[in-house]
């Protein structure tokens, strides 16, 4: 959740004053420093590799400007690694949304609609021509897969760790990222400053927001069908030691609330989920890992509910809350900028077990 | 992709051997019985994120081929280009002030001097070990003091985030020198920014202890590129 001071916070709980403000720029050049907008929403889903997606409508002459890209390489709104800074204002206060990659720009009568992506695409499409062999740490691994078109803050309480030094990575480079996360037990997620903060990978229990059915414009309904696909409870990490042994992690879901936890009615046996990585050199790295893996599971395969609410700019994918006295994480988001950019905000929540 | 042919650069060392893999020199681990010299062609079959080789191919090494080479995964000496937009523009006068977002230079009217501050935040810190080669901030000048050009006097402050009383200045250098509604990109000492990225400092102040000239710059609430700070660094 993005923090504002505590005169917006209550802002946001009564009819209050947005403004949107997007910024056009290409490596360090500010090429326009205020994009007009029609209108203007977000999208996000935290299952995908690239989870934010933003749209907008920008009238196609404004001011004497042109705001249709044509074929000039340098337009604001051309697809040449144009990035656009979206801040967003709540009762006069700015903060940043987030930075977004414009994918492209297609002129549709009288106006430009624009969509842009979040900064993961650019780590996504430069797939690894040649193997990357990594030579340090897994930090270091890290920076190295990312930069220089990402840069990354690591949390202090991940404990860095060295990297094996026979592993290499082939044409997958987001996917090298992720599974590098999922073995050191950590997560990650590009901030509206820009940059990709890592951090463990425990899950928050400490809710930011509540919605409740019914006041405030809030409508709560259970979305999606029950299935046992994709369900796990045991998630079995293995790796590969210096001296060439198989380790080996195992994560369970025993949690009593969970109506698919291990040796439960779910099924008598275990249902495994199986994660190899060779970043995983001992048995405690491993049952890390598996831990990591197994809470994402969980939280990917919980009760889902679609939530519609007064828009709240604050609100971010993975942020933890209560719909109707029950703890969930958001997973999917549609946040309308500016009002007549939607109808309200939706949420796709999960409910954590 | 899971099978196919290397070359080996070097002899076989230990359980590990260097090879070209798909034009680039990475350590493949070798069967325990297989000899391999520098230049033979190897079969090598992946398993998970290593390369395993299983025997040499041919009748003896090739001529090395004239290959155009790929790019690297990780460019050596790498370098880029980041923009750090300020997450919070206010100004210090025996306390914050709340009215507003701008950056305020010096007296008016006789009222307190007043210190403008300009947070940066945890983005910089994103940079950590890298060398910052150049850095500059967009800056414009609203209306307030003299029409007329005016030299502004910035400070590298200690806060990366607005502290509850006044900010710690550090070291000091002539400012943007601007007129009522200019703007333009405005170079800061490369030292200041690379104590940001090392964490030693936070943001960039605005202050003059004899009060004068009395400026006025846009927040960020003002004007969306205020104080966003491009940095230009390497690894």
């Amino acid at each position: 959740m993005i923090t504002l001071s505590d005169r917006a916070t209550s802002a946001l709980t009564r009819s209050y004053r947005t403004a949107v403000s997007v910024e056009s720029w290409l490596g360090g050049d500010l090429l326009a420093e205020s994009i007009p907008v029609d209108a203007a929403s977000e999208e996000g889903d935290r299952s995908g590799r690239v989870p934010e997606r933003v749209t907008l409508v920008v009238p196609r002459r404004d001011h004497g400007t042109d705001w249709s890209p044509g074929t000039d390489p340098l337009h604001p709104l051309a697809a040449n690694g144009q990035r656009l800074h979206v801040k967003l204002a709540v009762e006069g206060e700015v903060f940043a949304r987030g930075r977004f990659l414009i994918g492209s720009a297609a002129v549709e009568g009288d106006a430009v609609t624009v969509e842009a992506f979040g900064l993961l695409r650019l780590i996504d499409e430069a797939r690894l021509i040649s193997p990357y062999q990594p030579t340090g740490t897994l930090a270091s691994t890290l920076r190295g897969l990312v930069e220089p078109a990402l840069s990354i803050v690591v949390d202090p309480l991940l404990i860095d760790r060295a990297a094996p030094s026979t592993i290499n990575y082939d044409e997958d480079r987001l996917g090298a990222v992720l599974e590098l996360l999922d073995a050191w037990g950590a997560d990650a997620y590009v901030t509206p400053d820009g940059y990709l903060s890592v951090i463990p990978a425990a899950q928050s229990t400490t809710p930011v927001f509540v919605l409740t059915d019914g006041s405030g414009g809030t409508v709560v309904q259970a979305v999606g069908t029950s299935t046992r696909e994709a369900a796990y409870n045991v998630v079995v990490a293995r790796g590969t030691a210096s001296d060439g042994g198989q380790v080996q992690g195992t994560a369970f879901d025993l949690s009593l609330s969970s109506p698919k936890r291990f040796g439960g009615p779910f099924n008598p046996l275990p249902v495994p989920y199986f994660f190899p990585s060779p970043l995983l050199t001992t048995v405690d790295q491993a049952g890390l890992a598996a831990a990591t893996v197994l809470a994402r599971l969980q939280r990917q395969a919980g009760r889902e509910l679609e939530v519609t609410c007064v828009p709240n700019p604050t609100l971010q994918l993975g942020d933890v809350g209560t719909v109707n006295g029950e703890l969930v994480s958001i997973e999917r988001l549609t946040l309308p900028y500016l009002p007549g950019s939607g109808d309200g905000m939706r949420l796709g929540v999960r409910v954590l077990a | 992709m899971s099978t196919l042919l290397a070359t080996a650069t070097a002899a076989k060392s230990g359980s590990t051997v260097a090879a070209l893999v798909n034009g680039a020199s990475v350590s493949v681990q070798v069967a325990r019985d297989l000899s391999v010299a520098s230049g033979d062609v190897i079969v090598v079959t992946r398993v998970g994120s290593q390369w395993f080789a299983l025997g040499r191919a041919y009748a003896s090494a090739p001529v090395a081929p004239l290959n155009q080479a790929a790019p690297a995964p990780q460019p050596t000496g790498v370098t880029g280009t980041n923009v750090f937009g300020p997450v919070e523009t206010r100004t210090y006068e025996s306390s914050w002030r709340t009215d507003n977002t701008h950056v305020y230079q010096g007296s008016y009217g006789g009222s307190g001097n007043r210190t403008g501050c300009v947070f940066y935040g945890a983005a910089p810190r994103s940079l950590a070990g890298a060398v910052v080669l150049s850095a500059a901030f967009q800056v414009r000048r609203r209306a307030g003091g003299a029409f007329g050009a005016q030299t502004a006097t910035m400070f590298l402050m200690t806060q990366a985030t607005k502290p509850a009383g006044a900010p710690t200045l550090g070291p000091s250098t002539a400012g943007p020198t601007l007129a009522v509604n200019a703007q333009g990109g405005y170079i800061v000492p490369t030292s200041w920014v690379q104590a940001m990225v090392d964490g030693t400092a936070g943001g960039i102040a605005f202050f003059t202890s004899s009060s004068s000239p009395y400026m006025v710059f846009d927040g960020i609430g003002d004007w969306g590129p205020a104080f966003a700070l491009t940095v230009n660094w390497q690894r």
